[in-house]
């Protein structure tokens, strides 16, 4: 047992008062640093909505953020004041200070340290220890309530909420000023629209859905910058296009096969979605040739297995994935046809066992044509929704072009629109090669899109050689391109001038006085032959149009618009 | 009158520490206030600040109007105390001799003749110098040696002087024909320069009524001056915590018109400061301070409750300051409420 002096002693008892004071004050400090660190939180909460409200997104807040961060701060700065250590001297101080013990503690502490042993010293200390001991904590250091802090996080909180909920005037002005905010923002909520109505039924269709998802989330976000929303639109709809290349092949294998399908009663459906063109409408009736196979007596079945070997031989020169999946599924329609001839035989010489066997063997050929043509409807299905999304991308940038006052031959002309476009003029002549002639439209489509200087389009002969080229795939009709179609000959009639404004009238024209229309060439010779498909956007884009120009009564432009979203979804 | 502190009984010292000293102190002093304040009415400040004066060995200047007990005071105290007691009334002739003692020849029984030192008043433990300031200077400088040393030269001999030794001057304010401002080093050898006060109308009353009636009181001995030395040197002992020494040194500084951070109104009116005996002043005065609260330590509050007496008659004012009537009380409160404590 270590006998401690009687100095010592006294330093050690008050070494422990101070400690039960620096609790105290721990927990005191605590408080306030909560409350500091909630206005600290608040203030970030401001100026977040601040932010939010500049950029007219303070619906766009999350709930949780703005509850979470104040909370979070105040709770991680009282944590944090908690772990810091007191000095030992200012626990003195302050204690003397708070419970006017009239430097006592002070005093004691010190003599303690230095370790005096004089009576006086001693007296002291021990006096100091006992006046220690009668000092009330809670007394000394109340627990108030910080009120300045408080308040100070209650005003924020109140200001926040005000900013956050009244308008925005330089928006509304600039809105007012410029209703291709508007407009941006409307068509950003269509993408969105169009988004969600992709069903990620496959890995392929979730990544389109996650892709326009995104897409519609920036140009939402730039839309109040217009141009900027502009880009970001023509970059998802170049990223689309680029999910797309595949599709042209196909198409054009598709309708490569059409006619050989034809031939066969059991393909007849399959060949006339084909000649459609509708995607949707293809995988629709693969999958129901996929589930009428396995029901097909083995004469249909080897019936079909040839149609369909044949078919993929012509669709073979085309896109392999195509021909692979109809020569699979004909393979295992053969093999089906071939168990269910020997199992009906067996069943006749053998026995119940021998033909359960060839059953199962029929069955299993039955579902492996049926997985192939699933392939197939799948590949379509997702050829349908990128098709279907392509175009809605291209109905919302145009009208995104049109209010802001750019024509559509005029966008074109952006730098960073014609790049784009010709670059996908350049694929799709690429590909034109590599098809020979089978994809006409794509010719065309690149000729629009490209420089322009051949406005009759060096894959015209090809478009009526199949129905490859009528599906639509060139991927709009005149993104891209210089002037020099306006005026040359073959002038696409789209272009045509719809609106008076377009027209540059700086004025002061007197009324006997006359002015060329620069957007007015001579009239084409009436050699370019346009697919429907091509010009089919265009009337699908006549409601938004008129939705944009104002000419649908304000009250029914949402009635007009979803009509027209529903059909966009069929 | 209020002789000590209400909260001295109550908040004093927990228990009887180890040796009974502390308490001897406390209750001493007690005793003393209480039978001077019997005699000197109303002037509570004043019997403290002589008290600790006395108790913390300096001397003490006393400046007050005439007639309003500054005598009877240090009397009172010598009364009290059993000490001896002398009382000098300075006068412009007053020669040096005339308080040091002087040699005067002397025959012997042998018909020899030699000289003897014949002792001045200053040989007495408490000595009144009454009407300090109306004594030449030279006669004050005398004081000078007496004072600080505690010892008188004659001739070629020294004498050391009684212990305790005390010197209680008075000046009166307001009588400046015919007198003669004490020297500024002599200013720096009182350790407080009290202000005595005119009493109230209640104090006037009972001043009245005590001294004009058959008997006059007087104080009982309460202590001895062997005793009054132990309390000198115990009170010595009392600690005082770091931060309120830099406290104390902190005023002490910005007294100073050179001192950096000295107020503005230091600079301007005051040509010099507190020299380190004020500083010393301080610390012993809340030393005893200190111990008449009941306490074995010194507290902010006892720095500041000693720094107008320490340091008002060590501040040399400028003319500006006259012109303006600008008091060093007024300085010295300006550098007591502005000094941060720590």
């Amino acid at each position: 047992m270590t006998m401690l002096s009687p100095a010592a002693t006294y330093h050690a008892e008050l070494r422990e008062q101070l400690g039960g004071v620096g609790r105290a004050l721990s927990v005191q400090r605590g408080l306030l640093w909560l409350a500091r660190g909630l206005a600290v939180g608040t203030v970030g909460v401001l100026g977040l909505v601040i932010w939010a409200w500049i950029r007219d997104a303070v619906g766009a807040l999350p709930l949780l953020l703005l509850v979470g961060l104040p909370v979070a701060l105040s709770l991680l700065t009282a944590a944090g004041s908690m772990f810091i250590r007191h000095n030992t001297r200012d626990l003195a101080r302050r204690v003397d200070h708070a419970a006017r013990l009239q430097e006592r503690s002070t005093t004691a502490l010190e003599l303690g340290a230095r370790g005096d042993e004089f009576p006086l010293a001693l007296a002291q200390m021990r006096d100091a220890v006992e006046h220690l001991k009668r000092v009330d904590l809670l007394e000394a250091f109340p627990l108030q309530t910080p009120r300045n802090e408080l308040m100070a996080a209650f005003f924020i909180v109140v200001i926040a909420a005000l900013i956050g909920i009244s308008p925005n005037p330089w928006l509304l002005r600039a809105r007012a000023s410029n209703p291709a905010i508007t407009i941006a923002r409307e068509q950003a909520q269509r993408v969105q629209r169009l988004a969600d109505s992709i069903q990620p039924s496959t890995a392929e269709l979730d990544a389109l859905r996650q892709l326009v998802s995104k897409g519609a989330r920036t140009v939402d976000a730039r839309s109040n910058e217009p141009d900027a929303a502009l880009n970001a639109l023509q970059d998802l709809e170049e990223q689309v296009r680029q999910m797309s290349a595949g599709d042209d092949q196909l198409a054009s294998a598709l309708a490569a096969i059409a006619s050989a399908l034809a031939s066969d009663p059991a393909t007849q459906q399959l060949a006339n979605a084909i000649n459609t063109g509708d995607m949707r409408e293809i995988s629709q009736a693969a999958k129901a040739l996929a589930a009428a196979a396995s029901n097909m007596s083995g004469q249909d079945q080897q019936r079909v297995a040839r149609v369909m070997r044949d078919a993929a031989g012509r669709a073979g020169r085309i896109s392999q994935s195509v021909a692979s999946s109809l020569s699979d599924a004909a393979d295992a329609m053969s093999a089906g046809a071939g168990a269910n001839a020997s199992a009906s035989a067996d069943a006749n010489q053998m026995g119940q066992s021998g033909s359960q066997s060839r059953s199962g063997a029929s069955s299993q050929s039955a579902q492996s044509a049926q997985d192939a043509l699933n392939q197939l409807s799948n590949d379509a299905a997702a050829a349908g929704e990128r098709q279907r999304a392509a175009s809605q991308l291209e109905s919302s940038r145009n009208a995104l072009e049109r209010a802001l006052g750019r024509t559509q031959s005029r966008s074109g002309s952006t730098g960073r629109s014609s790049s784009s476009s010709s670059q996908r003029s350049q694929s799709s002549s690429t590909s034109q090669t590599a098809d020979q002639g089978q994809g006409g439209a794509q010719g065309q489509s690149g000729d629009q899109t490209g420089d322009g200087t051949d406005g009759s389009g060096g894959g015209m002969p090809g478009g009526d050689q199949g129905s490859g080229g009528d599906t639509g795939q060139g991927g709009g009709y005149s993104t891209g391109g210089q002037s020099q179609n306006r005026t040359g000959t073959t002038g696409s009639g789209l272009d045509a001038i719809t609106r008076p404004e377009q027209v540059p009238s700086s004025g002061g024209f007197a009324p006997d006085q006359s002015s060329v229309n620069p957007y007015l060439g001579d009239a084409g010779t009436g050699g370019a032959q346009t697919a429907p498909e091509s010009v089919q956007p265009s009337f699908s884009n006549k409601p938004t149009q008129g939705n944009d120009s104002g000419s649908i009564p304000l009250g029914l432009r949402d009635l007009v618009k979803d009509y027209f979203s529903s059909l966009d979804q069929k | 009158m209020t002789v000590l502190p209400a909260n001295v009984p109550s908040s004093g010292p927990s228990t009887p520490p180890s040796g009974p000293t502390p308490y001897r102190f406390i209750e001493t002093a007690r005793a003393i206030e209480n039978e001077v304040g019997h005699v000197i009415i109303g002037q509570p400040e004043v019997v403290r600040g002589v008290l600790t004066c006395l108790l913390a060995g300096g001397h003490a200047l006393l400046e007050g109007i005439p007639g309003l007990g500054k005598t009877l005071l240090v009397r009172t105290i010598g009364e009290a105390l059993e000490l001896s007691f002398s009382r000098v009334q300075f006068t412009p002739d007053l020669m040096p001799a005339d308080i040091t003692g002087t040699s005067i020849l002397r025959d012997g029984a042998d018909g020899s003749r030699s000289f003897e030192f014949q002792p001045g008043p200053l040989f007495a433990n408490l000595v009144l110098a009454d009407e300090v300031n109306r004594a030449t200077p030279k006669t004050q400088s005398a004081l000078l040696e007496a004072m600080q040393e505690r010892r008188v030269t004659a001739g070629r001999t020294t004498h050391t002087l009684p212990e305790p030794f005390f010197v209680l001057a008075t000046q009166n304010p307001i009588e400046m024909e015919g007198t003669y401002p004490l020297p500024e080093a002599q200013l720096d050898r009182f350790l407080f320069k009290l202000t005595v006060p005119y009493p109230s109308e209640d104090d006037l009353l009972r001043i009245a009524q005590l001294t004009t009636g058959a008997t006059m009181p007087h104080p009982t001995r309460v202590a001895t001056g062997a005793g009054l030395l132990e309390l000198m040197r115990f009170a010595r002992e009392v600690p005082v915590a770091e931060p309120v020494l830099r406290y104390a040194v902190r005023i002490v500084r910005r007294t100073n018109p050179d001192t950096p951070d000295a107020p503005a109104e230091i600079k301007r009116f005051a040509r010099y400061g507190s020299s380190p005996r004020g500083l010393q002043a301080i610390v012993l005065g809340a030393k005893v301070r200190g111990l008449l609260e009941g306490r074995y330590n010194v507290a902010f509050d006892d720095v500041r409750a000693v720094a107008m007496a320490a340091l008002r008659h060590r501040i040399i004012l400028g003319f500006e300051a006259d012109a303006e009537g600008v008091t060093a009380d007024k300085l010295i409160h300006d550098v007591v409420t502005t000094t941060p404590e720590e």
